[in-house]
């Protein structure tokens, strides 16, 4: 099916490893030429490398979008190389405190601060930025990355789930505005996803669990006894990418304001 | 993108026409064999006869899904055609007074018909469709809700809720299905000229509001009567896109999902 892709241009955040590296190839495999952002230049660069290997288009931005300055700084990197974005992909964020799953009274204010900078904050900065040059040119995708935590309770990561549901809010409500314009505005919510990250846990919990060191196995007893879901394994970051080149696609012209879990039936509410 | 579709084997209920005939279409050219079915023998064949002509392959099974029966033989048949049915895609459900008669009025027959032909065709054809699926750890059940299910309009009283039941049956589907290789998702399609539409907005051509063509209306209608984001009808090949697209093997990890296709219409997040 073609996607109708070829010649566009995406800022894909977060692009230098996982899900946001998948959404940055795969776009770049449909002819797109893709602006690269990440914090880690290395990374980002392997991500350029296998891009280019493969016949496609990718620019590095390497900063981070907390604050205004540098968020500007990235976009201008994307308008004078490419001179304009028509595809944002804020995919840049997660959970700030992840990494030890701290007791909610142990998270501070600081901490919800910083995460809705990262989650919701960064995107909108460079919403701004890219979404009037799409509405001029009367055609946009602005795709934020959401997740399950934010319609669904895990009765952990405090600082997260709230920015989640935040950015999907933004997202539901700037859709009403671009419409006119050819802009769509989507959020893709995916479940538990195989990445860097999620095999670092995954191993932690494993060691506390006394669950043998098979990742297969693992997956099955997480995705079956800890947050019981309906495919018992962790998403692929391409199942990801795919549903986000999908939207991105003229093929999805319709489709805006919409909420999408690829999340292997994680979500237990309709 | 290759979806990787080709090989499979599909049954498109409603496909004699509008949202389904398209859907069977586009999957044809994805290499996918289809089974078309409707209640019109004659525009059914024309379906079929324009995917043979193009390359593709087809089959023709008539019939009306408000009769179990008949859905179950339906089944039978779509079976039969191919060896086995990969992807069902519960298009068909119809409006049953599209000229919104004062609710009260509308007699228990005319609920009964709407939940037998929007829910519980979809439910004979998978009870018949699943088991080989599930046998060969491989499927897909495509269930057409609309947002009709959820959001309110204030009237069409014996549509709504029956939209809104496939979605929960397509999600409690999902929990039993989806271990096994078997995803099951909805799409919501808002405003989109169909057959059913159409004769809706006929109904209305002429009275205070309206204009008196059909194109006129469609545009009072997206702007004017139910104003939307997005001001107009949306395509046929932009739901057919996206069945092809949950289809594919690429979407094995989306289930017990829904994706609204409405021009932007629905208001809740």
């Amino acid at each position: 099916m073609d996607f109708m892709l070829n010649g566009k241009r995406a800022f894909v955040t977060g692009a230098s490893s996982g899900l946001g590296a998948a959404t940055a190839k795969m776009l770049a495999s449909e002819g797109v030429a893709v602006i690269v952002n990440g914090r880690n230049e290395k990374r980002a660069q392997e991500t350029i490398d296998e891009i280019e290997a493969a016949g496609g288009k990718a620019i590095p931005a390497i900063g981070d979008l907390t604050t205004d300055a540098e968020a500007a700084r990235l976009a201008k990197i994307a308008l004078d190389t490419l001179g304009g974005i028509d595809i944002l992909v804020n995919n840049a964020g997660g959970a700030l405190r992840g990494d030890d799953n701290p007791d909610w009274t142990d998270i501070s204010p600081q901490d919800y601060f910083d995460s809705f900078n990262i989650n919701v904050v960064a995107g909108i900065r460079l919403a701004q930025a890219f979404v009037p040059g799409m509405c001029e040119r009367g055609w946009g995708r602005v795709i934020n990355i959401s997740s399950t935590a934010a319609r669904q309770s895990l009765g952990a990561l405090h600082d997260y789930g709230p920015a989640k549901a935040a950015i999907e809010n933004w997202g539901l409500n700037l859709s009403k505005n671009v419409a006119k314009d050819g802009v769509t505005v989507n959020t893709i919510e995916p479940g538990m996803i195989f990445t860097a990250g999620s095999v670092e846990f995954l191993h932690t919990l494993a060691n506390q669990m006394g669950w043998p060191d098979d990742m297969v196995e693992i997956q099955r007893r997480y995705a079956t006894e800890v947050f019981p879901q309906s495919i018992e394994r962790l998403g692929k970051p391409e199942e990801i990418a795919a549903a986000v080149t999908f939207i991105a696609s003229p093929l999805s012209e319709y489709t805006t304001g919409a909420t999408w879990r690829v999340d292997g039936g994680t979500s237990w509410a309709m | 993108m290759d979806l990787f579709l080709k090989g499979k084997r599909a049954l498109v209920s409603g496909s004699s026409s509008g949202l389904g005939a398209e859907c069977a279409r586009v999957l044809a050219r994805e290499g996918v064999s289809v089974v078309v079915t409707g209640r019109d023998r004659e525009r059914a064949e024309a379906v079929a006869k324009e995917i043979t002509d193009a390359g593709g392959k087809a089959a023709v099974t008539i019939g009306d899904l408000q009769d179990d029966q008949q859905a179950y033989r339906i089944a039978e048949d779509a079976l039969a055609a191919f060896g086995g049915i990969d992807i069902l895609v519960n298009n068909a459900g119809r409006l049953i007074r599209p000229e919104n008669p004062d609710w009260t009025t509308v007699p228990m027959s005319d609920w009964i018909k709407s939940f037998q032909g929007i829910i519980l065709g979809a439910v004979c054809l998978s009870q018949k469709l699943a088991p080989g699926m599930l046998e060969r750890g491989w499927g897909r059940i495509i269930n057409f809700s609309s947002v009709a299910g959820y959001q309110a309009l204030g009237q069409l009283l014996e549509y709504g809720p029956a939209k809104a039941a496939v979605h929960n049956f397509t999600i409690n589907l999902s929990r039993m299905l989806s271990p096994k290789g078997v995803t099951v998702n909805t799409i919501a399609p808002g405003m989109f000229v169909t057959p059913g539409i159409a004769r809706h907005m006929d109904a209305m051509a002429g009275q205070p509001g309206w204009a008196d063509t059909r194109e006129e209306n469609e545009k009072l209608y997206c702007t004017k009567h139910y104003p939307q984001p997005i001001p107009r009808g949306g395509r046929p090949s932009e739901i057919a896109a996206a069945v092809a697209f949950i289809s594919s093997p690429r979407s094995d990890y989306t289930t017990g999902s829904m994706l609204r296709i409405d021009g932007g219409i629905s208001k809740a997040l």
